[in-house]
């Protein structure tokens, strides 16, 4: 191999290294926001309300006693990676809701159900719900129902 | 009445018929190095035969082949016989020298072309295995996005993001920096080594063979017979 020809080679060689090596670029971590059990999140909710209702109850004589607005929230289990089981946390520190459903298995969706007593009408009521999978939060998504 | 003036032919003639009488003799001329030798009889013939015949009696020869000294010599032609010279042709100190220099030539010539090709060499090998490296890094980030869309536990995939990927991102960075900084040097030490081949072309000593020049020297000799001097001027017959 003469002088000329050694010297393209090793050109070629570094050149095809450098492109190998120069087109990876770094990730960025806050990119990443696809996976529904990351607590960054930004896709379709995995949360979301089904259906709410107002529930009275009565007394012997007939009389309304207590209302409740039930909100019944669905899980997409079809958004959560195959886990074996999971449960929802779902909490509203000023109306002191904090509770755990579950376990649920991600083969079907989940419902559940939380109850805001002597709602006022007019008034929004939400709570944040929450996936948890050994014991670890997904991010919150608010649930929200209003009493009409 | 013959003169003197008008015997003298006859007298030479007679002399010469007397010499012609006479038995030649041989020499056998075993001269190492065999192939190359040159010879010059009685400072005018040059030979290059292994075997003269001769008339009887002294005669000069001077032998001489490349690199080697000329040595003069006088050897006695006997009638009817074939005699062997046998002479081994010293180098010459011009030779000598100039293989000391060339030696010293070709060192210093291997030393300054081996050096940068070894570091040329070195950090082209370098800068591969660095961006292989770099490489790797790569892929390693693609099976971090890709074990990202995979995990289903939340704790995992916040390690993933703050320790694994900026940890991966971080071995891709100095992967990268080395790479360029070793591929630098590969291209400055490749230039160095064309630069040094480039100067160290064409610089090699020369052997200028004085002996040669000796032997093939202009020489003279007063002819025996007409009394005239002449001189000739020996050809190279290789």
């Amino acid at each position: 191999m003469n002088g000329n020809k050694s010297r393209i080679f090793h050109s070629l060689v570094l050149a095809a290294f450098f492109a190998a090596g120069c087109g990876r670029e770094e990730v960025d971590p806050a990119s990443l926001t696809t996976n529904p059990m990351d607590p960054s999140y930004g896709g379709a909710p995995v949360v979301t309300i089904e259906e709410s209702s107002i529930v009275y109850v009565y007394d012997n004589t007939g009389e309304v006693v207590d209302s409740l607005l039930r909100v019944t929230g669905r899980v997409h289990a079809d958004l959560i990676p195959e886990v074996e089981v999971y449960n929802v946390e779902v909490s509203n520190t000023g109306l002191g809701i904090d509770g755990t459903f579950g376990p649920f298995l991600t083969i079907n969706d989940a419902l559940f159900n939380v109850s805001f007593q002597d709602p006022v009408q007019g008034t929004q009521y939400c709570f944040g719900a929450r996936v948890i999978v050994l014991g670890s939060s997904s991010r919150t998504w608010d649930v929200c129902a209003n009493y009409e | 009445m013959m003169s003197v003036r008008n015997v003298a032919p006859f007298i030479l003639l007679m002399l010469s018929a007397q010499a012609g009488a006479q038995s030649s003799g041989k020499i056998r001329l075993l001269i190492d190095p065999g192939a190359t030798f040159e010879f010059k009889l009685d400072h005018s013939d040059r030979m290059q035969e292994r075997e003269v015949e001769l008339e009887p009696g002294p005669h000069h020869f001077s032998i001489w082949a490349p690199q080697r000294i000329v040595v003069d010599t006088t050897l006695v032609v006997l009638p009817d016989q074939t005699r062997d010279f046998v002479l081994r042709l010293p180098l010459s100190k011009e030779y000598h020298a100039y293989l000391t220099e060339y030696r010293a030539f070709r060192s210093r010539r291997q030393l300054q072309r081996i050096v940068p090709s070894v570091a040329a060499a070195t950090f082209t090998v370098w800068s591969i295995v660095n961006w292989g490296r770099v490489k790797d890094a790569g892929e390693q980030l693609d099976a971090d996005e890709e074990t990202y869309s995979a995990l289903d536990v939340p704790a995992d995939i916040t390690e993933l993001k703050e320790v694994t990927i900026p940890g991966h991102n971080d071995e891709l960075r100095k992967a990268r920096t080395k790479a360029i900084i070793t591929t630098a040097l590969a291209g400055a030490s490749a230039a160095g080594m064309v630069l040094l081949w480039n100067r160290t072309k064409g610089k090699a000593p020369v052997f200028e063979d004085k002996e040669k020049l000796r032997f093939e020297r202009v020489s003279w000799s007063p002819d025996p017979f007409t009394g005239e001097q002449w001189f000739g001027l020996s050809l190279t017959l290789r």
